[in-house]
């Protein structure tokens, strides 16, 4: 467990990769070389083929033949077994930390041994003065290993996440012939507050000091320069810049990850003053969010994106009443209401609705029929002297399978038995039938084809132009926020930093955004 | 909009519905426990035509069994939440003894300590529901020790001692009184399953539970109020637990503080059963009221043909277990036409 030292430790390459999925090449002969000692940057938008690469390395995915992992000391041969990285010396510490709340930090640390070895029993006080000796050397304090890893904060549970990987490293069976070793951190300060991130890029140094390398995965450009001697730039599934970091600017960090040169200037349109409001939203806070503001007419499509960690996928629950907010208010139409007390039932009142983005666990029964789920929220328009009307129940379900072209158009058929696309137009067609006045979409069509995504999006549309639904539409697809959104607003350390109207609506340009937005919150 | 050979087409699937179970299955699973029913009486009137097929024994298996079938319809409302009740069998044990020592030790009125056990068995699940949302335990574990709990006050008030004598009008309206040759705790029972029934599938509140049942966090997000609704299922469950106990006391025409624990588990395998069957896939009213008799009238039959009383256990236990492996198997078959 001695110290490496720099002299000993060899580079790591990665040669050849390329990864398809059916069309779409996510990998395309990417190769990339980490200096040992070194910090190494990997930036990239969202599907430009990072988490490919880190699952490739992970042995997730399987590279196209040709694709060679060289560590220095043994040959590497794929495909990679599901633990094997930990032989070649690589750890791992995924966006979400892979901790398990309920279990105490020594369990926590302790779970990789007791799934991998065959250890009949347990030593609990040699395995805790262990784990302290480990702690003390990484300079991780005031952590009661008998704590709930839940009752932490998110960043002592980043720091424990991390040094349990490092210490997978060190202590791995191979050791005597291992001299490397790569720590690989997938966007681990997304949700880190500022003190903790200087608290984490220590523990990276001292890491790279030891001769191992870091490749540190975040949006977050600034802090990508300010601890990295390299970075990669991924675009595309290509590697389309690979410079020092020294001769790096955050610009031109962003024009190669976006691909083309920035435009200047924040232009920001007012609203039209023709139409009337339909929602307005103020000092909003609670989660992430940090005192949002915003507004939306009647009829008006209003995006609201960042990166994780910004806030933004925070607020559609907030206003909802799905999550708690702390302090704000919303107004729909003359009516104020305070959303620190807002619950689902008393925003559906309000006309609001919300549309979530996990269909299978909050937004559908998925046991019921299609008939079931639609009519939910209509159930009152269907009763007759007797109760409620099955037939009238069975023509409102199909007339709504007919809009919504939900297929196959069978009204008892289970929801667990449509294809996802199909799954989220009933969700659509539940939501848009009960005559709201304003939706919230949280990432409307994650996990949704091509052709039920572009029918979504229209119908999203239509009710929003028809009946002057104000639609707020929290998405970190910026391809669909130009598609949809009449002005999308950009969130960064959970605020709205900037605007963008319909005109100046691009792809890039919202990404471009979304990265200064970060940007503008590094202290 | 897309042309012919669009990839994009071939995802969206036929218009016109698809299935790949047979409508025969279907509805094999449907009728499958009325069908064994008939079977059952086919088989037992067979063996032994001059005990099993008796009016008497007919009568005896439709009405004295009543109670059992009144507890798993009071089961089946929070199942239907997602929620147990294993407090149920107590709630019908502590009603029964409040009629015995109420009515026929005390001499209250018959109907005044009608409202009584009532009244308790409304406050037993209000208390569960309460217990369970307010700290968020599982009801499981608060209704297993409020059973046992209620079952401790049954000693406790009876002393240990059965009472008989309990009023004849309690006795007259349950099982003397006939309509049809058949007494009318009989048609009590259809009565509950019926407004059960109207309940789950012609109210908002009857399709609400569903939501609660299937989807938790579905029914919150839809704006159902579910921690109203769950304690609802429960005072429910509670008051026929209540009402099985009068019927209980009615039928024997006394209280005794042991035998009615033994009902929770046959409870369970018909509300189980009955979830197999006429709607698969869901605990409904008829399916339980099928399924409940179909297990008296199995025990009955292997009775007549003088098995020994163990086999009253086996039939029960080994119903709940085939019952739950049935439910999977449909789910199993259901999740296979997807793919």
């Amino acid at each position: 467990m001695c110290p490496l030292t720099v002299e000993q430790s060899v580079s790591i390459a990665l040669n050849n990769f390329s990864v398809a999925f059916g069309d779409t090449r996510a990998l395309d002969d990417v190769s990339m070389r980490i200096m040992p000692g070194k910090v190494h940057g990997l930036v990239g938008q969202n599907g430009s083929g990072k988490s490919t690469l880190i699952k490739v390395l992970a042995g997730y995915h399987v590279p196209e033949p040709g694709a060679v992992i060289d560590v220095g000391v043994r040959p590497v041969t794929f495909p990679l077994s599901g633990s094997s990285f930990q032989g070649y010396g690589m750890s791992f510490v995924h966006q979400d930390l892979g901790l398990i709340p309920q279990l105490s930090v020594l369990e926590n640390f302790l779970i990789r041994e007791l799934s991998s070895k065959s250890q009949r029993w347990i030593n609990w006080s040699r395995e805790k003065e262990r784990v302290n000796l480990t702690f003390e050397r990484f300079q991780l304090r005031h952590v009661d290993l008998m704590a709930k890893v839940g009752s932490l904060s998110l960043a002592q549970q980043a720091m424990l996440a991390i040094v349990r990987a490092l210490e997978g490293v060190t202590t791995d069976p191979g050791e005597g012939e291992l001299r490397g070793g790569l720590l690989v951190l997938d966007e681990p300060t997304a949700y880190l507050p500022e003190d903790d991130k200087e608290h984490l890029f220590k523990l990276m140094r001292d890491v790279v000091a030891t001769g191992r390398s870091v490749l540190f995965v975040s949006h977050y450009l600034e802090e990508v320069l300010q601890i990295t001697s390299h970075v990669t730039v991924l675009r595309d599934g290509r590697v389309v810049g690979d410079l020092p970091s020294r001769d790096l600017t955050t610009d031109g960090l962003v024009e190669l990850i976006i691909g083309r040169t920035l435009q200047s200037g924040a232009v920001s349109t007012a609203p039209s003053s023709s139409k009337k409001m339909g929602l307005q939203v103020e000092n909003l806070r609670g989660g992430f969010v940090n005192g949002v503001d915003l507004h939306i007419l009647e009829g008006e499509i209003v995006g609201i994106t960042g990166l994780l960690g910004s806030g933004f996928e925070d607020v559609p629950n907030l206003i909802f009443g799905s999550k708690r907010a702390e302090q704000g208010v919303a107004r729909v139409g003359d009516t104020e209401y305070e959303l620190g007390s807002m619950h689902p039932a008393r925003a559906i009142d309000a006309g609001i609705v919300l549309i979530p983005a996990d269909r299978q666990h909050q937004g559908l029964s998925l046991s019921l029929s299609v008939l079931e789920n639609v009519t939910l929220q209509l159930l009152s328009q269907h009763r007759n002297k007797f109760g409620l009307s099955r037939s009238k129940m069975l023509r409102t379900t199909e007339r709504l399978m007919e809009d919504f072209d939900v297929r196959p158009r069978d009204p008892l058929r289970k929801v667990s038995e449509l294809s996802g696309g199909n799954q989220q137009k009933v969700l659509m067609a539940k939501w848009l039938a009960s005559d709201p006045r304003v939706v919230l979409l949280d990432e409307p069509t994650r996990g949704v084809d091509v052709g039920s995504r572009q029918d979504i999006l229209m119908k999203i549309r239509a009710a929003a132009i028809r009946d002057g639904i104000s639609v707020l539409c929290a998405s970190s697809e910026p391809d669909q926020l130009v598609e949809l959104c009449d002005r999308v607003l950009v969130m960064g350390g959970g605020r709205v930093v900037s605007e963008l109207a319909r005109s100046e609506l691009t792809k890039d340009r919202i990404v471009e955004r979304c990265y200064s937005a970060a940007a503008s919150n590094v202290v | 909009m897309h042309v012919n050979g669009d990839p994009l087409v071939m995802d969206r699937g036929p218009v016109r519905p698809k299935s790949r179970t047979s409508s025969f299955v279907k509805v094999a699973e449907r009728i499958g426990v009325p069908v064994a029913l008939l079977i059952v009486i086919v088989i037992f009137g067979f063996l032994e035509p001059s005990t099993f097929l008796t009016t008497g024994n007919l009568t005896t298996i439709l009405a004295s069994q009543a109670v059992l079938v009144v507890l798993t319809l009071g089961l089946i409302i929070p199942l239907r939440a997602g929620d147990y009740d294993l407090s149920i069998a107590g709630t019908l044990t502590l009603s029964a003894m409040m009629i015995g020592v109420l009515n026929a030790h005390l001499g209250m009125p018959i109907w005044l300590a009608i409202v009584c056990a009532l009244a308790m068995g409304v406050s037993v699940g209000f208390i569960n529901g309460f217990l369970s949302l307010f700290f968020r335990i599982d009801p499981f574990i608060v209704t297993l020790g409020m059973g046992t709990l209620l079952l401790g006050i049954v000693l406790l008030i009876s002393g240990d001692q059965t009472f008989s004598g309990v009023s004849t009008g309690l006795v007259n309206v349950v099982i003397i009184d006939r309509f049809l040759g058949v007494p009318l705790e009989f048609y009590y029972v259809l009565m509950i399953a019926a407004v059960i029934h109207y309940v789950f599938e012609y109210t908002t509140v009857g399709k609400r539970l569903l939501f609660v049942g299937t989807g938790r966090e579905v029914a919150r997000l839809s704006g159902i109020r579910v921690g109203k609704l769950r304690i609802g299922a429960l005072v429910s469950s509670g008051f026929l637990g209540a009402l099985a106990g009068i019927i209980y006391a009615g039928t024997s025409g006394s209280a005794d503080p042991s035998s009615g624990a033994s009902f929770l588990l046959p409870a369970f395998a018909a509300a189980y059963l009955g979830a197999t069957t006429i709607m698969p896939g869901r605990f409904n009213p008829w399916g339980a009221v099928v399924a409940a008799y179909f297990l008296i009238t199995g025990v009955t039959g292997l009775a007549i043909l003088g098995i020994n009383t163990w086999v009253q256990d086996v039939f029960y236990g080994g119903a709940l277990i085939i019952a739950v492996v049935m439910s999977q198997l449909v789910r199993r078959r259901q999740q296979q036409d997807i793919a």
